[in-house]
């Protein structure tokens, strides 16, 4: 009866250990195929998380490098344009300003010939009263030669200085019908430049305006960014903190064998035979029964 | 970048582990048990995060067998585990741990502890 007994209880214990490769088995199985996936979930966030740190960086190089900050290219060449044409219509205005103050002096000396053709016409006058003069003495003195030679020479004398002058006052009525036209043409040149320069200061004050306007919009797109990437990293930290469940899974499976290694060890000692039981598949430091009190779950104690 | 040791065996919890702290700019090392733990610490390492069940060497073990070395005495180690025991935390507290934290962790309690014990 005792061998029989004996028997029956190996035969028990044997059921017990083919039970626990079973359940080892299976359990490994199933923890396999749900690490397998949590891991690939795993690299799915830091996939994520990669392409969204990666295109927000790229979306910094590309805004903040040209607009971004004062220092940058495009910031320093509409500063460079805008300072070249404020330079190029100060120089302008300051040419036409230089031209009328010419023409201005052209005029005065234009009306300085006038007066001095007029002088000359007055002393021209006085030559020719001398030539007559001269012509008079020459029919008293019958016929001298002397003053018969002056009256001559003075009066052509007076005849070239009168051609002379006649020239003179022709180029000076000239040069007095052309100041006006010149003075005309500078005021308008002047409108003109005028007109421009306040025309480029405009647009220059409408670049600068977009400009900052386009760098806040800039600023304010990267913070977003920001924090959208500061998003994706939280809910990227809350899905792992999902997947946790896998390794807490894993463990509480393997408890089972745990449990069965105990009730192999349990029923040799009451059957009376010795039972070889295999070493649990996962030993644990503390209690046997790994149960995760979730209000615990995530605490955090700093010594 | 400060290098911290991971010490799990599942490969699960050594990639969330890895994942939050590489986020926060970390630089992850990782290990398999304790007896892979004392073979991959060196001065470059700045902290240490344990599992407690493991394989060869647990985690206590390890942290015992660590504080051996006067080159580690004053590495700050936390535990992260699925124990609660305060049998346990007592244990690791006398061994000279810095932390314990219960699985599943937070990932953002995890960086907070370990910015506040790498500063």
């Amino acid at each position: 009866m005792a061998v029989i007994a004996k028997t029956s209880a190996r035969t028990t214990l044997d059921r017990l250990r083919k039970f626990r490769e079973r359940i080892l088995a299976r359990v490994r199985q199933v923890n396999k195929t749900t690490e397998d996936d949590v891991l690939g979930a795993g690299r799915h966030v830091q996939r994520v998380v990669e392409v969204a740190h990666r295109h927000i960086a790229r979306l910094r190089d590309v805004l903040a490098g040209p607009v971004g900050n004062e220092d940058s290219d495009l910031a320093r060449a509409i500063r460079s344009q805008s300072d070249h044409v404020r330079q190029h219509t100060s120089s302008v205005g300051k040419a036409v300003a230089d031209h009328a103050g010419q023409v201005a002096a052209v005029a005065d000396q234009v009306r300085s010939i006038t007066a001095a053709a007029r002088e000359i016409e007055r002393l021209n006058a006085a030559a020719r009263v001398l030539s007559i003069n001269a012509r008079i003495e020459a029919s008293r003195s019958h016929g001298s030669s002397v003053f018969s030679t002056i009256a001559t020479e003075m009066q052509h004398l007076s005849k070239a200085i009168a051609s002379a002058n006649k020239t003179v006052c022709e180029l000076a009525n000239a040069m007095e019908k052309a100041v006006p036209e010149l003075v005309r043409q500078n005021h308008a040149l002047a409108r003109v430049v005028e007109g421009y320069a306040v025309e480029a200061r405009d647009r220059i004050d409408v670049v600068d305006r977009r400009v900052a306007e386009l760098r806040v919009a800039v600023a304010t797109t990267l913070a977003e960014s920001d924090n959208a990437l500061a998003e994706i990293v939280a809910e990227s930290h809350a899905a792992l903190s999902k997947l946790q469940f896998q390794d807490v899974c894993a463990q509480g499976l393997l408890q089972i064998d745990g449990w069965v290694a105990e009730l192999s060890k349990q029923t040799a000692a009451e059957l009376g035979v010795d039972g070889q039981v295999a070493p649990v598949a996962h030993t644990t430091v503390g209690n046997d029964d790994v149960e995760v009190d979730r209000a615990e779950a995530g605490e955090v104690m700093l010594f | 970048m400060k290098k911290i040791l991971v010490i799990d065996d599942s490969p699960t919890v050594r990639q969330q582990v890895g994942l939050a702290l590489s986020q926060a700019g970390y630089q992850v090392v990782e290990a398999v048990d304790g007896v892979d733990a004392i073979a991959k610490v060196d001065a470059s390492i700045a902290m240490l995060i344990c599992d407690v069940n493991m394989p060869r060497m647990n985690g206590l073990e390890m942290l015992e067998k660590l504080r051996t070395d006067a080159r580690w005495k004053a590495l700050p180690v936390v535990m992260l585990t699925t124990e609660g025991q305060p049998g346990l935390i007592e244990r690791a507290k006398k061994a000279g741990a810095k932390g314990w934290i219960i699985k599943p962790f937070k990932a953002e309690l995890l960086v907070a502890a370990v910015q506040r014990l790498t500063a």
